[in-house]
């Protein structure tokens, strides 16, 4: 993993929010460059080669989300949102809009380094690209790709095409955060979006063959109003 | 003249539906006629009212034993659901149908017997006319079994055109001279001028000024003819008989103009009797409303009868724009063509356009609208614009009661808005309160460990700047709780929570919230116990997340240490019922429902918490339509008992089964 030394841009307009980030992570050997309204951020993102992006949404000159779908335009760079607006539309919109993922203010050191090693792990991953890789391991979990096989714990599961395609589209975002438009486009079709529901029943059963306990999920976790994700981190 | 109206009803309602008018008289026969009408209007689903028209061959005075069955009717008709009216008038039909289509009547229902047939052929009798005027209106006749001997609801429409009133005249001269002849030896000559008068008094009653000034003339002309020397011949010799001529002549011209004049009188006191009913009628139904906006659409819609064209009203907002309130019909849009006009009915607070003083030359017309809360007009298009000149008074009394009501919602709108104000004024002491203590004990606990560790000395070992800064992060975590709770509580009292109701697995809304109090759910034993496969539920996810959370919490804090918590999940009918099941002391008994107040907290002492949490349920709960309650297990222990509704599943939720059995994949 390429922590130490990788490049990060912090666009954050509040001083004592940038010094504590600022500090963190220099600690934790990052190169941190500091942007504290959009101008600079497109200066930086643009004139640097940066590795992530954390981006905090209300800027004294506009708004991150603009700049993200901005950014996605021409870029791949993981984008992490730090905002103080916890509300799940807020959240929907970022994630929509092109963002990796969501951190809500406030937020403890260990809960935004997990967040930057999922987000750069998938960079990475996206650069050598995920067709060339047979077999995808989280944790307990391993998908054969090609033979379409699925074990936990070493244990063969039994899953629908559907259960399967959706296990998989997980697994490949492992450690993201998926919103429910997103994945019922991914999995079932564009003319789907609506059906929430159903996205919900399908995870319920996926759950069940899974997870040892159902109501207490260790691998596929709920982003109450926002969407899914897949636990990547088994330390 | 006099002008009564008993039992009221929304005029809306007339305009919507059929409404039924019913002629009734102190005749017998009427009974019949008004169960016919109360019949029809119960098949109708229709609005009905019954009606008496008195005229002057009366003297709009009935026998005290017609007055007293007439009274009964009415009553009848009150009881059978009818509003009463009693009109006055010259001619019964125009009255009954001036009425009628006033009040957007529908059917006009009249008794009609045997009797009467024989009438018409002397008379046109009074259904012939009502048919005759009735235009859109249906007229229907009701047979009635009995015999009506002497209808009170008489025809005294004597045709009123002039011709008839001058052949009457004529007639009446004649018939005078005649008897003046039969009479010339008994009677004086002062007689015989006296006799002359009484034709011209009861022509000038009955047909006005000019048959009177005929009846006048040729009074004059017979008398000097028959009775003054030379007899039958014009010639005056007699400087007396000139004078006695003269006399007649006019005595006769002063009686018709005095009778004019109280004809007059009449006909003007009926047409204010008829604005002052519309005014009353309109007060009456614009009281029993208070949103402003149905107001000024009851207002609308009643000027645009009353003066039988289109009406609109305008009112001023805040930064003195003129928007459109309400208007009937619902496309007149004065706004774009007859803005000046409004802006200066606004500006002068005087009536403008069409027959008025200022821009006359407006097709429109617009009467201000003032109140100490708002500025605007009344804008009136008028088809008959002899109304304007001649109803000026009633155009402002009209305006000036408009005003009233509008400045009478206006008022109700910012008492409301005041009460919740002070509503949230409440809210807001409360919170303060709350958050100069709940709040800043977590802070001073951060601010105390930050500076302990930030002006240390040296004296700090690594275990002892450990615990501090341990204390500063656990007592922030708390401090959001607590904001979080605030805001939750805020979001719910300011009714601004929009529910988006989807279908979810109880399971994954109990997995969310294991996940958010792992922390607190460490070493516990959770179960979930359940009937269905799935139990799904019909809730806003985020906002039924925070009931359990916060349920969960509550159960976590109060019950003892590895001490068992379940959920139980249970469909009974178009109900699903949750419950929370603890083994802790339960609630102390007579608390049960003050616990889900708001800032009411536990008894027990060292137990953190805002008081909040059970208040968000419960509000959570009642906006999803659900209850709550809280009872004590017979076993020990409190029980949350969480009902809400279940409707019933989209057809396509569980689709999954059918991919299972046919195409699942063995891998």
């Amino acid at each position: 993993m390429n922590i130490p030394g990788a490049r990060i841009l912090v666009v954050e307009d509040d001083v004592q929010m940038r010094r504590f980030l600022h500090t963190a992570l220099t600690a934790r050997d990052f190169d941190v460059v500091d942007a504290i309204n959009l101008r600079e951020a497109r200066l930086f993102s643009t004139a640097t080669p940066v590795e992530i992006i954390l981006l905090d949404l209300g800027l004294p000159d506009g708004d991150g989300i603009d700049f993200t779908r901005e950014l996605r335009g021409w870029s791949h760079v993981p984008i992490i949102v730090i905002s103080a607006r916890g509300r799940e539309d807020d959240k929907v919109m970022a994630l929509d809009a092109g963002a990796d993922d969501y951190l809500i203010k406030p937020f403890g050191i260990n809960e935004l380094m997990a967040r930057i090693r999922v987000a750069l792990r998938r960079a990475s991953m996206l650069k050598t690209g995920f067709s060339q890789e047979k077999t995808l391991e989280i944790g307990p979990l391993q998908i054969d790709t090609v033979r379409r096989e699925v074990r936990m714990n070493d244990c063969l599961i039994t899953l629908t095409p559907i259960e399967y395609r959706l296990l998989l589209h997980l697994a490949k975002n492992a450690g993201r955060v998926l919103t429910h438009q997103h994945i019922l486009k991914e999995v079932w079709g564009p003319n789907y979006t609506h059906q929430t529901h159903t996205l919900r029943v399908f995870m319920a059963q996926l759950r069940r063959k899974l997870e040892v306990d159902s109501a207490h999920p260790q691998l596929l976790m709920t982003e109450m109003g926002v969407g899914y994700r897949m636990r990547d981190s088994w330390e | 003249m006099m002008n009564i109206v008993e039992g009221g009803y929304p005029i809306a309602e007339h305009l919507a539906k059929e409404n039924i008018l019913v002629c009734i008289t102190a005749n017998p026969a009427s009974v019949w006629t008004i169960q016919a009408a109360h019949r029809l209007a119960q098949s109708l689903n229709a609005s009905w009212m019954a009606v008496t028209v008195d005229t002057p061959d009366y003297g709009y005075v009935l026998s005290k034993e017609n007055r007293q069955k007439l009274l009964g009717y009415m009553q009848l008709v009150e009881s059978l659901g009818g509003a009463t009216v009693r009109l006055f008038g010259q001619s019964v039909h125009q009255e009954i149908i001036r009425y009628a289509r006033e009040q957007g009547v529908t059917h006009i229902l009249i008794g009609r017997s045997e009797s009467n047939r024989w009438q018409e052929r002397f008379h046109s009798s009074l259904v012939h006319d009502l048919i005759q005027n009735s235009g859109y209106i249906n007229v229907m006749c009701i047979a009635s079994p009995e015999t009506i001997s002497q209808g009170f609801i008489m025809d005294s429409d004597h045709p009123s055109n002039r011709w008839f009133g001058y052949a009457v005249s004529l007639l009446a001269v004649m018939i005078t001279t005649m008897l003046a002849i039969w009479g010339r030896h008994i009677l004086t000559a002062p007689d015989l001028v006296m006799l002359f008068f009484l034709p011209i008094m009861g022509i000038a009653f009955q047909f006005g000024q000019g048959p009177a000034l005929m009846t006048s003339t040729l009074s004059a002309l017979s008398y000097n003819y028959y009775f003054i020397y030379p007899y039958f011949n014009f010639s005056l010799t007699d400087p007396k008989a000139v004078l006695t001529i003269n006399m007649l002549f006019t005595v006769g011209i002063i009686i018709s103009n005095l009778m004019n004049r109280i004809r007059c009188q009449e006909l003007e006191s009926r047409e204010r009797e008829r604005q002052t009913d519309a005014l009353h009628r309109l007060t009456r139904e614009v009281m029993t409303t208070l949103d402003d906006g149905q107001i000024a659409q009851i207002i609308t819609r009643h000027a645009a009868r009353l003066f039988g064209g289109e009406a609109a009203i305008c009112l001023e907002d805040m930064d003195g724009n003129i928007n459109l309130t309400a208007a009937t019909p619902n496309d007149f849009y004065p706004l774009n063509t007859a803005m000046n006009l409004i802006r200066r009915c606004c500006v002068f607070n005087t009536p403008t356009g069409k027959g008025t003083d200022h821009l006359s030359y407006s097709e429109l017309i617009a009467l201000p609208i003032y109140t100490s809360r708002t500025k605007g007009a009344l804008v009136l298009r008028i088809v008959d614009s002899n109304l304007l000149s001649k109803d000026q008074f009633f155009y402002e009394s009209f305006a000036h009661q408009v005003s009233l009501a509008i400045d009478r919602a206006k008022l109700s709108e910012e008492v409301r808005m005041t009460a919740i104000r002070a509503k949230e004024e409440e809210l807001r002491s409360t919170l303060l309160s709350m958050a100069s203590h709940d709040l800043r004990t977590p802070l001073g606990a951060i601010i105390g460990a930050g500076t302990a560790i930030r002006d240390d000395q040296g004296g700090l070992d690594q275990t002892q700047q450990h615990e501090l800064l341990e204390t500063i992060c656990s007592e922030a975590e708390r401090m959001e709780r607590l904001i979080g709770n605030l805001l939750d509580m805020v979001r719910l009292e300011s009714g601004g929570c929009h529910l988006r109701k989807d279908w979810i697995p109880f399971e994954e809304m109990i997995g969310t919230t294991l996940v958010r109090l792992e922390k607190q759910c460490q070493g516990r034993l959770i179960t979930v116990k359940g009937d269905e496969k799935i139990p799904m539920l019909f809730v806003d996810p985020v906002f039924f997340e925070s009931v359990l959370v916060n349920l969960l919490d509550n159960a976590i804090k109060y019950t003892p240490a590895q001490s068992e918590i379940t959920w139980i999940v249970e469909r009974l009918g178009e109900k699903v019922v949750i419950l929370l099941q603890d083994q802790g002391p339960g609630v102390p008994p007579g608390e049960e429902e003050d616990i889900f107040k708001k800032f009411v907290r536990g008894k027990i002492e060292g137990i953190p918490g805002s008081g909040l949490g059970l208040a968000i349920c419960q509000g959570v709960i009642q906006a999803h339509d659900g209850t709550i309650q809280v009872t004590n297990r017979a076993t020990g222990g409190a029980e949350f008992r969480l009902i809400l509704p279940h409707p019933p599943l989209p057809q396509d939720i569980f689709q999954s089964e059918q991919y299972e059995n046919s195409g699942g994949i063995a891998v």
